[in-house]
């Protein structure tokens, strides 16, 4: 009776802790669409920016109120949204074959980095670490740059940039949605090659004669895939973020870029902006627990070193 | 045990801070206004030769806009208001970030699981898509509101975004450190929480901190130049017909701003594009730099404080050297006879 009252104590209890941090969340998220409610913007010159929480209740009221109004099929309804479905799978042929590109391109780079001499291999990791902060846009400017230039020099054309009209490139984006998360990624391997290097197995490796190449394909790569998934994160919110703004430069019509951006500027209701962000961000955080399921099953189950 | 030097370090900051009184005595001292535009050129008998943009010539080194005005003027001008900015918010991230990270993981870690959801959008929607939707409103061209106040506004969301960010760093960091041997020792010989707060984890913090801001600053900068392509200058944008056509241009001249605004002209005048973006990639390479540089020097300590002894243990036994008397030994013979 004691052990049931107990168990039936700490079930109410995880309950409530439950639904308070589900509020916590939803509070998060009125606060972040009535932020600017919080200030007051009616100054005059030479005044500077006051808090005020006049507006405050109000805003947050009409969030939460609009909040309610959620439900399964408006989403469905969203979705079916044919520019909403083709802004989707627009979006997403770039994101995926970017995805594809920065992998294979991460793991060229890495293999080669790491299978040179030492020396040679040194110097290659200083330059890439100038890459980890650099701007995207430098290189989307520098990759545009040189677009112009074999167009106007050699009036040879490699790609077409803009999405004026109908047209939707596919090529450009995904080159410049690629390039600098694959040096990235390339990076995080040479790292994690490096770190892994030190390891026991590794040396035993060496000494039974197989060669570098086996060690670090077979071996080594098999071992550091969970501090790389860590990190694989970044590289997939680097690319997140490269599309938005590739989609919005560029004048891509028909993505999920534009159709938030029409419900920032012009929305009167919140939830087809939060669903539209949802729509934008789901398959990639699917992606991420996916990788870390992945990663759990077939490599620390049967490890156990690594906790993720 | 070597000490790091920090010499590359040392030189990038000197760089950088040239650069920023430069700008900053520009408006004291330059040379003629970039604001009055420079005019058409004609030919002998009064026909115009060439309209604005000016590409790079010994008089305009960068060339000039597309409303005749000097670039390198211009990024001069830009220049105090984009470093300005960067610094301040990432010395206000790291600050209040820090600070609340590390009361709430050595007083209250029960609600760092509140703070996470409220801050959840934050981790999940890529931060340039928060900046624009907070931004939006306000940054609007044609409302009221003073331009210092936009910037101020400005700088709250820029803060906010990449505040999260730093507190669950912190917050992970001193958890870490908290569960090394020698801070649960302290713990067990009765240390307060304050004291090995003091003590122990504040100095092993600081090295990151230091890093982390040198990571917010080159955040802040990547944030600002994406602001700048949805036209969300630093201040605002105004419209002012300067020469023959009116576009979008940042009211301060900001760096990022300048490089947003000037986008489209990549295909015809990249110098102008680039004049910006260039100055703003030498101060990237120049974070950068420092960056690489604090964290090889961490490595560095990190390998070498396995191998050497504290300073005070090696005095110790240098001033016990002194005393050391073949008197004082008991031979091992001696010994075993005695027990």
């Amino acid at each position: 009776m004691i052990n049931g009252l107990w168990i039936l104590k700490n079930v109410f209890t995880k309950a409530l802790y439950i639904l308070a941090l589900i509020g916590t969340f939803l509070l998060g998220i009125s606060f972040l669409l009535s932020f600017t409610a919080i200030f007051n913007f009616d100054r005059k010159p030479g005044e500077h920016l006051a808090i005020s929480f006049d507006g405050v209740q109000l805003r947050l009221q009409t969030i939460f109120t609009q909040l309610m109004d959620f439900s399964f099929k408006d989403v469905f309804d969203y979705v079916k949204n044919p520019n909403v479905l083709d802004g989707f799978m627009n979006s997403y042929k770039v994101l995926g074959i970017s995805l594809v590109a920065i992998i294979m391109l991460g793991c060229m780079i890495g293999f080669l980095v790491i299978l040179l001499p030492i020396k040679l291999r040194r110097r290659f990791h200083q330059f890439l670490d100038y890459f980890e902060g650099l701007p995207d846009l430098l290189f989307i400017f520098i990759i545009n740059m040189l677009n112009i230039y074999l167009l106007k020099e050699f009036n040879f054309k490699v790609f077409s940039m803009y999405g004026f009209g109908s047209s939707q490139p596919v090529a450009f984006p995904v080159i410049v949605t690629s390039f600098l998360p694959a040096v990235l990624f390339g990076l995080y391997l040479i790292k994690c090659m490096e770190e892994e290097e030190q390891a026991h197995y590794v040396q035993l490796g060496y000494s039974k004669g197989l060669s570098r190449p086996y060690l670090y394909s077979v071996y080594m790569l098999r071992n550091i895939l969970p501090v790389l998934s860590l990190k694989f994160r970044v590289i997939l919110y680097m690319m997140l973020s490269n599309l938005i703004l590739i989609e919005h430069m560029y004048h891509y019509n028909i993505t999920l870029t534009n159709q938030i951006i029409e419900q920032v500027f012009r929305g009167q209701h919140v939830l087809p902006l939060i669903y539209g962000i949802g729509i934008l961000i789901f398959p990639v955080i699917l992606l991420e627990y996916l990788i870390k399921l992945i990663v759990k099953e077939t490599v620390i189950r049967k490890r156990g070193e690594f906790q993720l | 045990m070597k000490l790091p030097t920090y010499r590359k370090t040392k030189i990038s900051l000197a760089v950088l801070l040239a650069l920023l009184i430069a700008s900053i005595l520009y408006d004291y001292i330059g040379p003629g206004d970039y604001r009055s535009m420079l005019d058409q050129l004609y030919d002998e008998n009064g026909d115009v030769l060439e309209n604005p943009p000016y590409p790079p010539s010994k008089d305009y080194i960068l060339g000039t806009d597309r409303d005749g005005r000097d670039n390198l003027l211009l990024i001069l001008d830009g220049l105090k208001y984009t470093i300005a900015a960067v610094f301040i918010v990432s010395l206000a991230r790291v600050a209040v970030g820090a600070m609340l990270g590390i009361i709430t993981e050595t007083w209250a870690p029960a609600i760092k699981a509140f703070v996470k959801a409220f801050f959840l959008p934050f981790h999940y929607v890529p931060l340039l898509l928060v900046a624009v939707i907070l931004m939006d409103a306000v940054i609007f061209p044609f409302n009221e509101i003073p331009v210092i106040v936009k910037i101020e506004y400005q700088l709250i969301v820029l803060f906010l975004l990449g505040f999260p960010a730093v507190f669950f760093f912190t917050t992970d960091l001193v958890k870490e450190i908290s569960t090394k041997p020698y801070v649960t020792s302290s713990a067990l010989l009765g240390g307060s929480k304050f004291h090995i707060l003091r003590v122990q984890i504040l100095p092993h913090l600081k090295p990151h901190l230091i890093l982390l801001f040198v990571q917010q600053v080159l955040q802040t900068l990547q944030i600002l130049m994406g602001l700048a392509i949805f036209r969300l200058f630093l201040g605002g944008r105004h419209e002012e017909k300067i020469y023959n056509t009116s576009y979008p241009k940042s009211i301060t001249n900001e760096l990022a701003g300048l490089t947003g605004q000037n986008f489209w002209t990549l295909k015809n005048a990249p110098w102008v594009a680039f004049s910006s973006l260039g100055l703003l990639l030498v101060i990237f390479i120049l974070v950068i730099v420092i960056k690489n540089e604090i964290i090889a020097n961490m490595d560095r300590q990190t390998e070498q404080s396995g191998l050497s002894f504290p300073k005070t243990k090696q005095q110790d036994i240098k001033e016990d050297g002194d005393n050391i008397t073949s008197a004082k030994f008991i031979p091992i013979k001696q010994k075993v006879l005695d027990q």
